[in-house]
């Protein structure tokens, strides 16, 4: 490919728009990353990771930096009728990494698998990169969800939730008992994130401290859900895709479709 | 699974609309992965937990990570 038709791949199409100049490093570092090893380019990383979106779609670039090795991208697309969805992700190559950072679907267009579909797109191309952490912040009902796909927190918010977590743990105690509160708190106390998974696996009925019945009593929740959903704190972590137990649960997840 | 109607729903956790997940917070579709995966998965953590300790954990974090070693190592 001659230089000129090989710097067309960093301009403005009817699918993609770089929000951001491209310097000469920029494009070196993608030819040398991307280009010569796998034949992508910026285009076919959005393409690729919305390859379960037939239909049209449309893709930004906001970060090309060939000396962070960082690379944003915004994909949207429109279900029509006023619904649409979008996700954002940044390759990493100094982690190297891949940032999970948003992902939105219309309401009316959720639980569709779409969400799935879309993840499934992303942990396919990070492993023909070769990269094998995929990170997110979580927030809302994606604090209980993402767990439950396999993403634990880093250190760091697995310290600030603990707090919070013995916290919304001691409002249940009524409902427990003392001696399962002393074994769940045990659980809570773990300097291992990994132990988030079985906390949020846990099926005790307990109040909830925000959905109450008519006679204005707490509904009876499990407190897995309660205790990652009701309370202030959102977490950032990451999914490692060279361990066995995480790649299982995102593969089990993101293949319910060939089910 | 909750049977309120969604609009309560959408009252008491107005902040969990945003996103790509189903909307009610007690949602089974919440926990898309169920039976024996997610169960191994559960036990491996509490298992790595056991094992883990405040200094163990700082020594694992200042080795260089090496995904290939962690995967032959499983």
């Amino acid at each position: 490919m001659s230089a000129g038709a090989d710097d067309r791949i960093f301009m403005d199409s009817n699918r993609i728009h770089f929000d951001v100049p491209v310097d000469p490093r920029a494009r070196q570092w993608w030819r040398d990353r991307f280009l010569t090893q796998f034949g992508l380019t910026p285009e076919d990383v959005g393409d690729a990771l919305s390859q379960s979106w037939p239909d049209e779609k449309r893709m930004t670039v906001t970060q090309f930096d060939g000396e962070a090795e960082r690379f944003f991208i915004r994909v949207e697309g429109s279900f029509g009728d006023g619904d649409f969805w979008f996700h954002a992700r940044t390759l990493d190559l100094s982690g190297p990494a891949i940032n999970a950072d948003r992902m939105f679907i219309s309401e009316a267009r959720r639980s569709q698998g779409h969400g799935r579909r879309f993840m499934g797109d992303l942990v396919r191309l990070a492993r023909l990169l070769g990269i094998a952490t995929l990170r997110l912040d979580s927030e809302h009902i994606g604090r209980y969800a993402w767990l439950r796909v396999g993403f634990v927190p880093d250190r760091g918010s697995w310290t600030r939730l603990k707090v919070e977590l013995i916290h919304r743990l001691a409002m249940a105690l009524p409902d427990l008992g003392e001696q399962r509160y002393l074994e769940i708190l045990r659980m809570i106390q773990s300097p291992s994130p990994e132990s988030a998974r079985g906390l949020a696996s846990l099926t005790d009925a307990v109040g909830s401290a925000e959905l109450f019945g008519p006679d204005g009593k707490p509904e009876r929740v499990p407190l897995g859900r309660a205790l990652f959903l009701e309370i202030g704190s959102n977490w950032s972590g990451e999914l490692d895709l060279s361990d066995t137990t995480a790649q299982s649960v995102m593969d089990h997840y993101i293949d319910q479709d060939k089910a | 699974m909750s049977d309120k109607p969604e609009s309560s729903l959408a009252r008491l956790h107005p902040g969990h609309h945003w996103g790509p997940f189903f909307n009610d917070p007690w949602s089974p579709a919440l926990d898309p992965v169920v039976g024996e995966v997610w169960d191994r998965a559960v036990r491996t953590g509490q298992a790595n937990a056991k094992g883990a300790s405040p200094h163990e954990d700082a020594r694992r974090d200042m080795r260089p990570r090496n995904p290939a070693s962690v995967a032959s190592s499983d």
